[in-house]
């Protein structure tokens, strides 16, 4: 934590002892920042053949550059839901976003989303209207993807189950490398190369036209590259890397430019890849043959001939070598990229980070994949981490590794953090704000250190009753009466009233709206007459 | 102390070795050691708290302790007199200084000898291992175990009604109104609808499925109950309900739990003694206030530190403790402890402590507190332990009364 929030007086509430405000609230500091990720009024309905499951019904909170938001709430209210809302990944049928907006760093990811949401193509619809809206709809996907992953990163909640078993660490982590750095994985290599110093200006050159984003001039620039390191195989990756890192999206002529944006699994595509350069390597071959045969000394010339015969070589190679054991398990470029990889899961802690990253997922225990998992969503650096539940799985030991993990890379890295569970104690000690959701709606807003002191809303204050207390293990444990609502048919007005201690008759009719009760705090309960937020 | 009731069930020495086949032939190549030596009491009336990583050996003890599972080696006596157990400590404590050694292959001598035959007369006699048939199965009604999984634990082709006679059943009790009358009834007691009889497990959330377990559980009037993580897969506010009527049924049935847990708040809440296990072997024992205030193992320390506690205000120093769990296949040798310990010493690696009396009822098997230590505990563990509470938090909870009464 900063050592700065102790000046600041942020707590003008007069209930609050004096002898608790002398104390430096340990979380109320950076919330400064900008907003990184603005959800307003998010609403996701999944449509069953029982009827329609409004499981987010106006979701609205912000997101700041490097604080952490703790949502907590009952299972079934909603929480995981949000988070997979926000990067939309929820399975469309039977989940859908129908209204609301996701504004990452202003721009809206649901833009032209919402509005097709509702569409269904009729009868009498005409084609350009139906092909105008799957065009729309292809548009938000493709900037979805964008930054999905690199901009917004996801860790689930069960990491037995989020990583692929047939595949090792080391593959999975460097897929998510190669998609979202290549150019620094290129870097690498070319630092590594022993005549380092030759190679830089036709490297600089590489990178104003990866920067230029013109195909056969990062071609070009990558075979100068590979020239000035005496390694084709070099400039084979260079060019490679270049283009994944630039991804041109229009020059498509190149069948393994299309091969790199094919959705298929990496073996299929690494097969693909290598069938084509195979072809490559036969054309040439065969091409100075041809010359050679022709006798046309201009064409071959003594450096010919040895290529020609080292593209035999690889050519024999490709024919005979071991397929299945060092084709796919040491392809060239992972050389580079498994050593970055290793750094990565050292980044995290993993103390023995090259067996894990040889190792397949089933040889690692839960709180080793969290962490793998964790290394997977922060290797592209991104502004928002959407933590799913990422300790529900694993001991108090080892969450209290992955929660000092986490809060190390946000100091770090300053990533925003979204982190999900229903333990509110967890959330204590690492969240600066806290909204806490029911059914579907948030129906409290504050910072950690209001929300334990002075929890508003009476759902708040069940949960918080609710907790067995290590420090005050006498205490009679009190719980809320009934469970979730089912989230078909939801009680009508606040949808706590059926469990609510206070419950009034307005309660039963209209939702209450959110009211302003602190600087920092908003609570949707009648209760309380502060001044309405939003609409 | 609650020593003063009488002994409902008393594991000595139990041990569970899970073989490991491998090779060609598939043949014997080692053991997962997953319960390797476990000795506790449970009295009338008392909830005994078993906290631990998962992996430790946590719900295999549970199991052990029903025969649900055959033990390697040990006993498990069921409401043994006190002259039996008296007998038994005697000649156990003769037994173990040779228990460790043996893999020398020699022969005991013949003290121990006699002691190994003396207690081989007396677990025919009571052993709960040594029960056969007709007198085993009575023996099953007194005790019973609630599962962890409430969503795999019921039969979901079986109405509820069916799922709680069924044990009714099993055991021949009474005649059919009567048992239909007792299903009633033990649903009243866990808080349930009588209506709710005849419906399918399916159509209840994770507290009710848990509570129709309780119910199931109870169905024969059992004395002692292993409470398998009755919890963990609920939510907090869920757990609560179940953990009052927990208590409340203990109060009223005078039952005696095994509380099976990794969540040691809640094992705080609920029990009045704790054993603490790591990798299969107990490494501390003792009452729960004991524990809390002056846990004694660093593992035990580290346990407690690293709980989360619902205050954004009370920070304190954590121990947070370096990698996994190892292996229960190939345990560390010494203390199973000393490759995540904080405090570690050349002869942990050596030589396994024993678990022995530091204090009045409270054991722990650490090299930390030699047998005749007697210091004062609060010192040695002060710089390890939480800080004590602070003052009542103003958890303010009456302001809606306050400002409904003025709608």
């Amino acid at each position: 934590m900063p050592t700065g929030p102790a000046a600041v007086p942020t707590e003008p509430k007069p209930p609050l002892p004096a002898a608790l405000s002398e104390t430096a609230p340990p979380s109320a500091a950076p919330i400064a920042g900008e907003v990184v990720l603005d959800v307003q009024d998010l609403r996701t309905y999944f449509f069953t053949y029982a009827g329609v499951v409004k499981a987010l019904d106006g979701v609205t909170f912000q997101l700041r550059r490097g604080e952490t938001l703790g949502m907590v709430g009952e299972t079934g209210c909603g929480k995981s839901v949000t988070a997979f809302s926000v990067v939309r990944l929820i399975p469309d049928p039977p989940g859908r976003i129908v209204k609301g907006r996701v504004l990452f760093r202003g721009a809206d990811l649901l833009r032209g989303l919402a509005a097709e949401a509702s569409f269904h193509p009729l009868k009498g619809t005409p084609r350009v209207k139906v092909s105008r809206r799957f065009r729309l709809i292809r548009h938000a996907n493709e900037r979805m993807e964008a930054i999905r992953g690199r901009r917004i990163a996801m860790i689930f909640q069960e990491p037995t189950q989020a990583l692929n078993p047939v595949f090792s660490v080391a593959n999975q982590v460097g897929e998510i490398v190669y998609l979202h750095r290549g150019t620094e994985v290129l870097d690498e290599m070319l630092t590594a190369t022993p005549n380092a110093r030759d190679v830089a200006p036709a490297v600089a050159a590489l990178m104003t036209a990866v920067a230029g984003k013109r195909l056969d001039e990062i071609r070009r620039a990558a075979i100068e590259v590979g020239r000035a390191a005496h390694s084709s195989r070099l400039a084979t990756e260079a060019f490679y890397i270049a283009r994944a890192a630039n991804r041109p999206p229009v020059l498509h002529r190149d069948l393994l430019a299309a091969i790199a944006h094919l959705r298929i699994s990496p073996f299929r595509r690494q097969y693909l890849v290598y069938r084509r350069r195979l072809l490559e390597l036969r054309e040439q071959t065969n091409r100075i043959h041809i010359a050679e045969l022709s006798g046309d000394p201009g064409k071959t010339g003594g450096k010919s001939v040895v290529r020609a015969r080292m593209l035999s070589e690889r050519l024999r190679h490709f024919y005979f070598g071991v397929w299945g054991v060092r084709r796919w398990v040491h392809k060239p470029l992972d050389e580079a990229l498994f050593w970055r990889v290793v750094r990565i899961l050292e980044g995290v802690h993993i103390a023995n980070p090259v067996q894990v990253a040889r190792g397949f997922p089933h040889e690692l225990s839960g709180g080793m994949l969290q962490r793998v998992m964790i290394a997977m969503a922060l290797s592209a650096e991104p502004d928002v981490l959407l933590a799913d539940e990422p300790t529900t799985a694993l001991d108090v030991t080892i969450q209290a590794q992955i929660l000092e993990l986490i809060g190390d890379l946000r100091r770090r890295i300053g990533t925003a953090i979204l982190l999900i569970t229903h333990d509110l104690a967890v959330l204590a000690e690492v969240a600066d704000r806290v909204c806490v959701m029911y059914a579907g709606q948030i129906v409290e807003h504050g910072t950690t250190r209001e929300i334990y002191r002075q929890p508003l809303h009476p759902y708040t204050q069940g949960l918080l009753a609710s907790v067995p207390r290590m420090d005050h293990p006498e205490k009679e444990l009190s719980s809320i009466p009934g469970s979730v609502p089912d989230l078909l048919v939801p009680p009508n007005g606040c949808r706590f009233h059926p469990r609510c201690p206070y419950a009034m008759p307005i309660c039963r009719e209209r939702r209450p709206p959110m009211t302003q009760e602190g600087p920092d705090h908003t609570v949707a309960c009648y209760l309380y007459k502060g001044p309405r937020v939003g609409g | 102390m609650a020593s003063s009731a009488p002994v409902v069930i008393s594991a000595r020495n139990v041990r569970k070795y899970f073989p490991i086949r491998g090779g060609l032939l598939s043949t014997h190549v080692g053991d997962v050691r997953a319960v390797d030596g476990v000795s506790f009491d449970v009295h009338e009336g008392e909830t005994v708290g078993l906290v631990g990583e998962s992996g430790c050996g946590k719900t295999t003890v549970g199991r052990l302790v029903l025969r649900l599972i055959e033990p390697t080696a040990g006993h498990t006596f069921y409401r043994p007199s006190p002259a039996v157990t008296s007998r038994l400590d005697a000649l156990y404590g003769t037994l173990n200084p040779y228990s460790s050694s043996q893999n020398n292959g020699g022969t005991l001598p013949p003290v121990a000898e006699a002691a190994l035959r003396e207690l081989d007369e007396i677990a025919n006699q009571y052993s709960l291992y040594r029960k056969h048939g007709r007198a085993m199965r009575d023996l099953r009604g007194k005790l019973q175990i609630v599962f962890q999984d409430p969503f795999g634990s019921l039969s979901p082709r079986m109405l509820v009604r069916d799922i709680i006679a069924e044990p009714l059943e099993i055991h021949h009790a009474g005649t059919r109104a009567e048992r239909r009358r007792r299903v009633s009834e033990l649903l009243g007691q866990v808080g349930l609808n009588p209506e709710h009889e005849w419906r399918f497990p399916h159509e209840f959330s994770g507290g009710q499925r848990q509570r129709i377990g309780i119910a199931r559980a109870l169905a024969l009037r059992p004395e002692f109950i292993v409470l398998d993580e009755p919890t963990s897969a609920l939510d907090v506010s869920v757990q609560a309900q179940i953990l009052n009527i927990l208590r409340h049924l203990q109060n009223e049935q005078r039952l005696s739990y095994l509380f099976i847990s990794h969540h040691l708040s809640v094992v705080r809440a609920m029990s009045q003694r704790v054993v603490v296990m790591y990798l299969g072997k107990i490494v501390e024992r003792s009452p729960t206030d004991a524990l809390f205030s002056t846990p004694l193992h660093p593992y035990t320390q580290a346990l407690l530190s690293a709980i989360p506690i619902p205050d954004p205000d009370l920070k304190r120093e954590r121990i947070v403790l370096q990698g996994d769990v190892p292996s229960p296949a190939a345990p560390p040798p010494g203390c199973r402890f000393h490759t995540r310990c904080p405090a570690v010493m050349p002869v942990c690696s050596k030589v396994e402590p024993p678990l022995i009396e530091v204090r009045p009822e409270h054991f722990v098997a650490c090299h930390l507190y030699p047998a005749e230590w007697t210091g004062p505990a609060a010192t040695r563990a002060a710089s390890l332990s939480i800080p004590a509470a602070g003052p009542e938090p103003p958890l303010s909870l009456s302001p809606p009364l306050a400002s409904a009464a003025g709608h």
